[in-house]
């Protein structure tokens, strides 16, 4: 199996695995008990709280434990909200996380949706924000990198716009792509809440994070025995906390590669007239994700020959697979259309080798040629 | 309140004749295999007129659900020990029906009438079915008073004085009906991803018909999800028979040399001619008597009068079409009872638009047919679709009570 959906999520890190077996049996304790246990358990937790926020530049008590991005952002968006509507001002390429939860204030509690542009790289222009955005605005979401096109946003230029023209608003800003991928540091960006999740970087699933510059600030969007600072109450599991913490060092300190634009040199050798989908690799694109537009054939058939063969990628976002759109909403707002044939994202991990993308490209090639054929008749 | 055994009415099976042993071994096979998941403890016995499922100490639900839904039974009675001894009747009859009139179904209201038939099939017992009847009616009214109503009563107390027990009951199920599954022989099944074909799958076997299916797979031009649907669509039809095989055929091949060598309009109606030798040279293979397909007249532009005469003649054997004069919301309504309707309703192709052409004729013509035919190495791709099939086992769907 040649597994290139990484941005959709990561093989957990064998070391990680192995750490976090041997604690489901040690660490089991609720980190709220008191006695020795418990406190051994709380410690795993508050360890794994600093090594992420020291990660980012932040302060511990200013991470909070979620269960995943989701969860991350629907708390960003729905914790800063108050009690009048307003306007909120979210691109329109964000994760399902934030437009749902953006639609969700607007249906429901009648605020203002202003859905921010994109330009055909799939990046949310400095200028776009400065228009969209007014003294009414009073949440701002952006992504740092789009999930599937990989384009990085200039998060410093935006934030400054927003801070001249909404000072009331909040940012929230979905790092899940960059997270420990990418340079980030709280201290120097001039945001509010900023989310990220283990399984993106080789760390367990059900586990993500929420920064807040101001935790206190944020309201829960339900309640319970007051764990992560009253805003995610719920028994703590220091056992995935740990698989967290230890997932965001291994990745930080994982050497920087290439192997996104040496996937997309292979898959372009096998086929000529491939596309490559959002900016050119570089400053302006997360390494690790590859999109490409195929011209001639359709993105379902191509999909499922290349799974037949054993190559796992994706159409779009994964995560929008079950909800029925034809169409990536990412695309169609990059001017882009389902008649110009197969688009597909390949995104590669720590894991990845080379010789595994030289594999896959020559699968992709006979795969191609092969529906092809059958669509030229 | 639980009872001590379900008695299993015949239906038109009664009326057979001298092979009616014959249906009935058959019909309590069926039962024995399918209570092995549904309710372990449960034990079939088979008795001249009827079939009594002894309820253990196990969950017992499974066992009604596995009566009510086997092919073959007419009506089900949840029904109580009760000792051979009037005393003994009058003191269980108004328990019977306080739990009955408890029950969410009935509650008691103004409007509750009530009636009791009694039987007694063993005339050495002491009263006669009319005065048994009015004896266990008073006992019953004198604790709970309802208008009674001999003809169309809410609530029916039933009671029978046989010589190997007796029973008294308040609920009884109205069953599937029909003939035991394999009791007519074995059939094959065209089974697609939609909402038809699974429907005439289960007619067929209501009629007596085990099944075999085949499905004809095109990938990658068809996702694998629409596959992994159609076996879930075969599990619900396992569970009346205890298994049920899936051959599975290759179809991507015959589809691209069709679009490639022959004219647009006639497409569709060629993919079906190649579907019915296929499924026919199947079902010989594996001794089936005939196919049973979905086809529903006019639903679609290939299944006209015109285009259901162009593939009637491709099998040799006879083609059940139990759907084709069923309009679509009763198609929909039976898909829905039968636990279907939302497996065939999930968003997965199970056709590639490549393959279907913007007008497909409505009126074909046969030897315009054939003649598109001529182009095409007809054996040598059914051959390679047949060799190319997989065999796939099903096993039934779980049984939800």
């Amino acid at each position: 199996m040649l597994y290139l959906d990484h941005a959709a999520t990561t093989p957990i890190d064998e070391a990680i695995r192995a750490g976090m077996l041997e604690r489901f049996e040690t660490r089991f304790a609720n980190p709220s008990s008191a006695h020795g246990l418990g406190r051994q358990a709380r410690k795993e937790l508050e360890h794994a709280r600093h090594r992420i926020a020291e990660l980012i530049g932040a302060e511990s008590g200013q991470i909070v434990f979620t269960g995943g991005g989701t969860e991350s952002l629907g708390l960003a968006v729905l914790g800063s909200a108050g009690d009048a509507p307003a306007r909120i001002a979210i691109s329109s390429v964000e994760h399902s996380a934030i437009s749902e939860s953006a639609y969700w204030l607007k249906e429901r509690l009648g605020w203002q949706l202003d859905e921010m542009p994109v330009d055909e790289l799939g990046v949310l222009r400095p200028q776009t924000v400065a228009q969209m955005v007014t003294s009414q605005t009073r949440i701002v979401a952006v992504m740092m990198v789009n999930n599937e096109v990989g384009a990085i946003n200039d998060l410093a230029s935006i934030a400054q716009i927003v801070r001249r023209q909404a000072p009331r608003a909040k940012i929230i800003v979905d790092a899940v792509q960059a997270f420990a991928k990418l340079p980030l540091d709280v201290g120097a960006l001039d945001v509010d809440l900023m989310a990220f999740t283990s399984h993106k970087i080789h760390g367990p699933k059900g586990i993500g994070g929420l920064w807040a510059r101001n935790v206190s600030a944020l309201r829960p969007v339900f309640l319970g025995g007051g764990q992560e600072a009253g805003l995610r109450g719920g028994t703590q599991c220091a056992v995935l906390a740990w698989g967290f913490g230890e997932a965001s060092d291994l990745q930080s300190q994982a050497p920087k590669h290439e192997l996104g634009r040496r996937c997309f040199e292979l898959l372009k050798s096998a086929v000529p007239d491939l596309e490559l989908i959002g900016p050119d690799f570089g400053a302006l694109r997360a390494p690790h994700i590859c999109s490409v537009h195929v011209p001639g054939i359709p993105t379902g058939p191509l999909l499922n020959s290349l799974s037949e063969a054993g190559v796992c990628c994706s159409a779009g976002s994964a995560c929008t697979r079950s909800s029925r759109q034809d169409f990536s909403k990412v695309l169609l707002a990059m001017q882009r259309s389902p008649e110009e044939g197969a688009f597909l994202r390949f995104s590669v991990g720590r894991t990845t080798v080379e010789a595994e993308l030289a594999q896959a490209a020559t699968i992709f090639g006979q795969c191609v040629a092969e529906l092809r054929a059958v669509y030229a008749t | 309140m639980r009872p001590d055994l379900l008695i299993l009415r015949f239906g038109e099976l009664w009326l057979k004749g001298g092979n009616r042993q014959d249906f009935v071994r058959i019909l309590a096979k069926r039962l024995r295999h399918a209570l092995k998941a549904a309710a372990p403890d449960a034990e079939v016995a088979v008795r001249h007129d009827r079939i009594e499922i002894r309820l253990g100490d196990g969950p017992w639900i499974g066992a009604l659900e596995v009566a009510r839904r086997t092919p073959g039974i007419a009506r089900v009675v949840c029904a109580h020990h009760v000792a051979r001894d009037v005393d003994a009747m009058k003191a269980m009859a108004p328990r019977l029906v306080q739990a009955a009139l408890e029950s969410p179904v009935h509650r008691h209201n103004a409007s509750s009438t009530f009636r009791v038939m009694a039987r007694r099939n063993d005339k050495r017992f002491e009263m006669g079915s009319p005065e048994l009847g009015r004896v266990l009616g008073e006992a019953v009214l004198a604790e709970y008073p309802m208008p009674v109503d001999l003809r169309r009563a809410s609530l029916t107390l039933g009671c029978e004085v046989a010589p190997h027990g007796s029973v008294l009951w308040t609920e009884d199920y109205v069953g599937c009906g029909g003939l035991p599954v394999g009791s007519a022989g074995k059939t094959l099944l065209l089974l697609s991803g939609g909402i038809d074909s699974p429907v005439a799958g289960h007619l067929a076997q209501r009629r007596g018909c085990e099944l075999e299916s085949i499905y004809f797979h095109s990938p990658p031009f068809v996702p694998e999800d629409t596959r992994d649907k159609v076996r879930e669509l075969g599990s619900v039809l396992a569970g009346a028979q205890g298994h049920m095989i899936l051959h599975s055929v290759h179809f991507t091949e015959i589809q691209k040399a069709i679009k490639a060598d022959c004219e647009a309009k006639h497409t569709v109606l060629l993919y079906r001619r190649f579907m019915y030798r296929i499924a026919d040279r199947v079902a010989k293979a594996r001794r089936c008597l005939a196919l049973v397909t979905g086809e529903s007249l006019g639903q679609v532009a290939s299944q006209t009068l015109e285009n259901l005469n162009i593939v009637d003649g491709l099998s040799e054997r006879f083609v059940m079409r139990p759907l084709l004069t069923v309009d679509k919301t009763e198609v929909m309504d039976r898909a829905r009872a039968l636990g279907t309707y939302d497996i065939s309703i999930r968003p997965f192709d199970d056709c590639c638009t490549l393959f279907v052409p913007k007008s497909p004729t409505t009126r074909g013509k046969k030897h315009i047919l054939e003649a598109q035919e001529w182009r095409l190495d007809v054996e040598g791709l059914i051959d390679e679709a047949i060799e190319r099939t997989e065999l796939i086992e099903l096993s039934p769907g779980k049984i939800t009570p």
